[in-house]
This record gives structure tokens, C-alpha cells and sequence, in this order.
């Protein structure tokens, strides 16, 4: 329960850093933003579950991203159906950006995983994935938009009988994301600490033993790939829902790439590190977008090129580090390190 | 134009996207057989060697020369990132993906702030057509098969039969029982990487008057490699040619009944079917 609250105060403590922040620089307009930084921090809890705590490195990642918003497209628009879908388009396109990417995720986990591909293997099939399906939605201009993309998606509504709420550049769909985030970090942590969870760091810290334990690796791996799919997917819907343009380009190696460099400034095994990775790379993107546009992406890739050299325990492994070593002085990790990342596990 | 010569056609066009390939595949093979370490910079090889024969151009330089020179650039900038990066991250798979990822990121890029992002026109050193059954086929692509195929023969024999050759297979089975032979293994591993990477650039000098030269032209060989050196497997170079042969033939023959990214989607899917059933790609002895 303290833990709970911990984290939950964390996520309400940066989302109130980012509205002030994205208040002070663009008043009430820059809330459409902020939303954005934290729907991308999402994303980068996918990020962070995946490869930070399973092992595995996705360079596709964007895929499910992506998929996941042309889902939100395809059940709000008539882009691939006659009309809108179901009662609430809205709330369907979510349900179906988590499902499809999810199911997508399993198929393409079933072959590799039960076909022992590890390591790099994984990561460069999920590379393909990521460039071939953002070429394809470029060719495929009926289905995907094409170069120009889908502009004018509905956002996200929802009646509550006495008041509707819609999650387009207002502060109560800040309030809303910020809230479904930090129940989904909160989700994952409580699964982290099942014997499950701990078999899915397992994986990333010693697979040769977990075998020989008779657990099913690849049960684990292929579970977890599901679930990242899963919230990457509606990560993408709910940007989409927000941003009202999707473009095939969110299914890209540039985006699976940016979300990596996030997750590695917040620290690869930090939930919270991957939300807060996320907003400080975009934030300081938003900062220099008026100066170096065309620098941007040459920017990055040096950043991600530094942090593999310097070693990868991000701000927030940083920042235990400190407070161990201040609280210990010098003894190693400290029994009382903050609470609410017991499940995490230290850096 | 009849039924058999269009097949014909597409065979031969076929038979150059694998010859282009196998070249691009043997270095990233072998850099991944000898280090563990999956250059994903070596699509950027490839579109480097076509900038190069752009650069080449603009000095003055004829289209032959413009075709050696292309190469030497490359092998230049692989040995750079080899010293400078790769020789840090041997043995960290992981790490080495992601740092040539980022290295890729900033080759093309560069390129474009460079050159810009607008496609480089390259011409042929060789115009006109050749007659092939009664069926006109460009010259140039002729040369491009033959060429590729010649070269990826020579380069098996590099690693099969000169002493460098048989060193490298040494590091190749087992780097810790070689180095204790006296064989300094770091230099087999800077030697392939700038062979690699001069295959590589050599192969962009080769295709850039068939294709649209821009910053980003690396991205498609790369992923294309990368399912060759899947499905192929890295245990031996044989697996690099039967690859090839596998991916680039599936692309040609799926290209021919529809779109090439949809070609590239199957040969994607197939790519993934084939790990499920022989992981260790189709050609292994295991």
C-alpha cells in the first residue's frame, strides 16, 4: 500500500512539474503537449517493461505503437470501415489498440521465442518490423494514409451522464491520462512482484539458471512481449486520440529508436524513469525544436551513442545511486532505498 | 515481349538483387560470425559507397575511377568507427546494436545535411543493351551480376585459402584457443570489419546508377541483410550465398506478381517462419 502510494505520488508529482512547465511556456495551448509528453511516457513504460526488466531489446516497438493509434483511426473514422464503430468509437479503438498489437505481438513472439532467437536476432527482426510495416503504410494509402497521413481523428469522449469529458486539449485529459498512467505503473509493478514478475527479471538477469529451475523461458518472454505490445498499442491510440494527425511514421525506427534513448536516460529498469526519460527528452526537444529542427535526429543518436558508452543506469539510477551513498556512505545499497521501487529493483 | 522472356527478365534482375546482396551480406556476416556484433551501420556502408561515386563525380573523376574510389572512402570511415567504437564492444551484443544503430543514425543524417534530402542522380559507366535470347537487357546490369558474383568468389577464397584466411576461420571457431596459438585476434577483427565495409560501400558504387542514391537508401539493404544472415545462418559463408539466394530470389519472384513492399513483408514473413523451423538458418550443419 506504501508503495502504491509512493508511486502514485511520483506520476502526480512529475504530471504537475509537466503542467507547470508546459503552462509557463504556452499558457493553456500548451496542454495539448504536455498530454503528448505523457502518452509518450507511456509508450516508454513499454519500453521499459520489455527490455529493462525482460531483456529484450525491441527496435520495433513503434510498430505496436503505431498500430495501436491506426486502430484508434480505423474504429473512429470511415478510413477503413463505411462509419464509426460501436457506441463510443472512442473507447472501442482503445480496446482494439491494445488487442490487435497484443495479438500481433504473439504471433511474432510465438515463431521467434519458441524458435530460440536471442539477443541481437531479436532485436533486428523486430527492427524489420518496424521499418517494413512504416514503408508498407506509405505505399498503402487507403488503409494507412499514406505519405501525407490521416489528419482530423475524432478525440476521445466520454459521457458520463451529468458532463462530457473530451480528452483533446483540456486539463481534465491531462488529469485523465496522467490517472490511467499511474494506474497502469502501478498494475505493472504489482505484477513485477508476483513470482511471475520475478521470473521476468529473471530472464534478463540469468536465463541459463531459470531453465535449469524448469521454468518455461519462453513462456515468460513471450507473456511479457504480449503486455508491452498491449500498452504500447494504447499508448499509440490515446496519441492519436490526442493529437488528432496519425502518419505512418509513428510506426517507424526513428520513433522505436527515441523511445529507447528515453527509457536509457530514465534509467532501463525504472518504470517511472521511462515516463520521466520521455518527458525530458521531448521537453528539451520542444525547447530547441525552434533552433535545430534538422539537428534533432543527429542529436539523439549522439545521446543514445553516449549513454551506451557512459554506461546505461540513467537520472533516476543516478540519483539512487547518490542518496544510497549519502545515506550508507559508500556501503553499497541501502535496506530503506525509496519505497516505491521495491518492485523495481535497484539500477 | 513474350511469357519466357519476361520470366527471363525476371530472373536476371533477380540474379542482380542477390549478387548486390551477397556482396552487403558477407561483411555483415562475418563481422557477426568473429565479434558477436551485429553492425547495424552496415546499411550506411553501402549508401556511403554511393555517395561516393556522387563525391567522385563532383571532383572530376571518371565513372570508373568514381567506382574505386567509392569503396576506399568506405573502408576509410569502417576502419575509423572499428578503432574509434567497435573494438570497445566486442563480446557486449547488446550494447554493439545499439551504438552502431546510433552511428547509422548519424552517417545518414549527415548525409543530409549534407547533400540533402533529395535523391542523387548517378549515371552508367556503360550504356546500351545487351541481346540475351533475343531479349535486350542493359549492359550495365550485366556487369553488375557478373561483377558481384566474381567478387563474392574471390572473397570466399580470401577466407578460405591464404593464410589470413585460415587465421580468421581460427578466430572464427574459437577466439580464446586462437589468440593462445599466437594469433592477434584484434587485427583479424579490424581487417575483416574494413573488408566488410569496402564489400559494402563497393556494392552502393555498384548499385547507384540503378536506384535512387539518398540518405536513407541504407535502411532497406540492412534489413534485407539482416534476413539473410537469418535465415542463411553465420556458421559458415556458404550460408551467407544460399541466403542470399533464398531471400533475394523470394523477393524477386514476389515482386513480380505484386508491389516490392509487399515483397519485402513476405520475404519478412518467411523470414520469421524459417527461424521457427531450422533457428539456426537453413544452411547449418547442426
Amino acid at each position: 500500500m506504501k508503495n502504491l502510494l509512493f508511486g502514485a505520488a511520483q506520476i502526480a508529482g512529475l504530471a504537475v512539474v509537466v503542467a507547470l512547465v508546459a503552462f509557463g511556456f504556452r499558457g493553456d495551448s500548451g496542454v495539448e503537449q504536455a498530454t503528448l509528453w505523457l502518452i509518450l511516457g507511456l509508450f516508454a513504460v513499454s519500453v521499459s517493461l520489455l527490455w529493462g526488466h525482460a531483456g529484450l531489446l525491441s527496435f520495433g516497438q513503434a510498430a505496436f505503437f503505431g498500430l495501436g493509434a491506426f486502430c484508434y483511426v480505423w474504429a473512429t473514422t470511415d478510413t477503413l470501415f463505411d462509419a464509426p464503430i460501436g457506441w463510443n468509437p472512442g473507447i472501442f479503438g482503445l480496446l482494439v489498440s491494445v488487442l490487435l498489437p497484443a495479438a500481433v505481438a504473439l504471433a511474432i513472439g510465438y515463431f521467434l521465442f519458441y524458435g530460440k532467437v536471442v539477443g541481437a536476432y531479436f532485436t533486428i527482426v523486430t527492427l524489420a518490423l518496424s521499418f517494413l510495416l512504416s514503408s508498407l503504410g506509405e505505399a498503402w494509402t487507403s488503409v494507412f494514409g499514406g505519405y501525407t497521413g490521416i489528419a482530423n481523428v475524432p478525440p476521445l469522449t466520454v459521457n458520463l451522464g451529468f458532463t462530457t469529458i473530451s480528452a483533446e486539449g483540456t486539463w481534465a485529459g491531462f488529469a485523465a491520462i496522467t490517472v490511467v498512467l499511474a494506474i497502469i505503473i502501478a498494475l505493472l509493478r504489482a505484477l513485477l512482484s508476483t513470482p511471475f514478475g520475478l521470473t521476468v527479471d529473471g530472464v534478463c538477469d540469468n536465463e541459463p539458471r531459470l531453465q535449469h529451475l524448469g521454468m518455461s523461458v519462453v513462456k515468460v518472454k513471450l507473456v511479457t512481449f504480449v503486455i508491452s505490445a498491449g500498452i504500447a498499442g494504447l499508448a499509440g491510440a490515446l496519441f492519436a486520440a490526442q493529437s488528432d494527425y496519425v502518419a505512418s511514421d509513428m510506426m517507424g525506427t526513428v520513433l522505436s529508436t527515441e523511445a529507447i534513448i528515453w527509457v536509457a536516460v530514465g534509467g532501463r529498469k525504472s518504470l517511472f524513469g521511462a515516463v520521466l526519460g520521455a518527458v525530458l527528452v521531448r521537453g528539451v526537444g520542444y525547447v530547441l525544436s525552434g533552433i535545430a529542427l534538422d539537428y534533432w535526429t543527429l542529436f539523439l543518436a549522439a545521446l543514445l551513442l553516449v549513454l551506451v558508452l557512459a554506461g546505461r543506469t540513467g537520472v533516476v539510477g543516478m540519483a539512487r545511486w547518490l542518496t544510497n551513498k549519502m545515506r550508507a556512505g559508500g556501503g553499497g545499497r541501502a535496506a530503506g532505498t525509496p519505497a516505491g521501487e521495491g518492485a523495481d529493483g535497484a539500477a | 515481349m513474350g511469357t519466357a522472356q519476361l520470366i527471363l527478365m525476371q530472373v536476371l534482375n533477380t540474379g542482380v538483387i542477390i549478387g548486390i546482396l551477397m556482396l552487403v551480406t558477407l561483411g555483415l556476416g562475418v563481422i557477426y560470425g568473429l565479434m558477436d556484433v551485429l553492425n547495424l551501420a552496415h546499411g550506411e556502408f553501402l549508401m556511403l559507397g554511393a555517395y561516393g561515386v556522387v563525391v567522385a563525380g563532383s571532383l572530376g573523376l571518371g565513372s570508373w575511377e568514381a567506382m574505386l574510389v567509392a569503396p576506399i572512402m568506405t573502408a576509410v570511415v569502417a576502419f575509423a568507427l572499428e578503432k574509434g567504437l567497435i573494438s570497445r564492444l566486442y563480446r557486449r551484443p547488446l550494447d554493439a546494436l545499439l551504438a552502431t544503430w546510433a552511428v547509422s543514425l548519424m552517417l545518414s543524417q549527415g548525409i543530409r545535411l549534407i547533400f540533402g534530402p533529395a535523391p542523387q542522380s548517378v549515371g552508367a559507366p556503360i550504356q546500351g543493351a545487351v541481346d540475351i535470347l533475343g531479349l535486350p537487357f542493359p549492359k550495365y546490369r550485366l556487369f553488375v551480376l557478373i561483377v558481384s558474383v566474381v567478387l563474392t568468389l574471390v572473397v570466399l577464397a580470401l577466407f578460405r585459402y591464404p593464410t589470413f584466411g585460415v587465421k580468421m576461420r581460427a578466430v572464427f571457431q574459437d577466439a580464446d584457443m586462437a589468440r593462445c596459438l599466437g594469433i592477434r585476434a584484434p587485427r583479424i577483427y579490424s581487417v575483416a570489419f574494413v573488408i566488410g565495409g569496402a564489400l559494402a560501400g563497393f556494392a552502393g558504387a555498384l548499385i547507384a546508377p540503378l536506384v535512387t542514391v539518398e540518405p536513407t537508401m541504407g535502411a532497406v539493404y540492412l534489413v534485407r541483410s539482416f534476413l539473410t544472415v537469418i535465415v542463411g545462418g553465420v556458421g559458415n559463408l556458404i550460408g551467407v550465398v544460399g541466403g542470399s539466394a533464398v531471400i533475394g530470389g523470394a523477393e524477386g519472384a514476389i515482386s513480380y506478381f505484386s508491389s516490392g513492399v509487399w515483397a519485402q513483408v513476405a520475404v519478412l514473413a518467411i523470414a520469421i517462419a524459417i527461424v521457427r523451423i531450422r533457428p539456426s538458418g537453413i544452411f547449418s550443419r547442426k
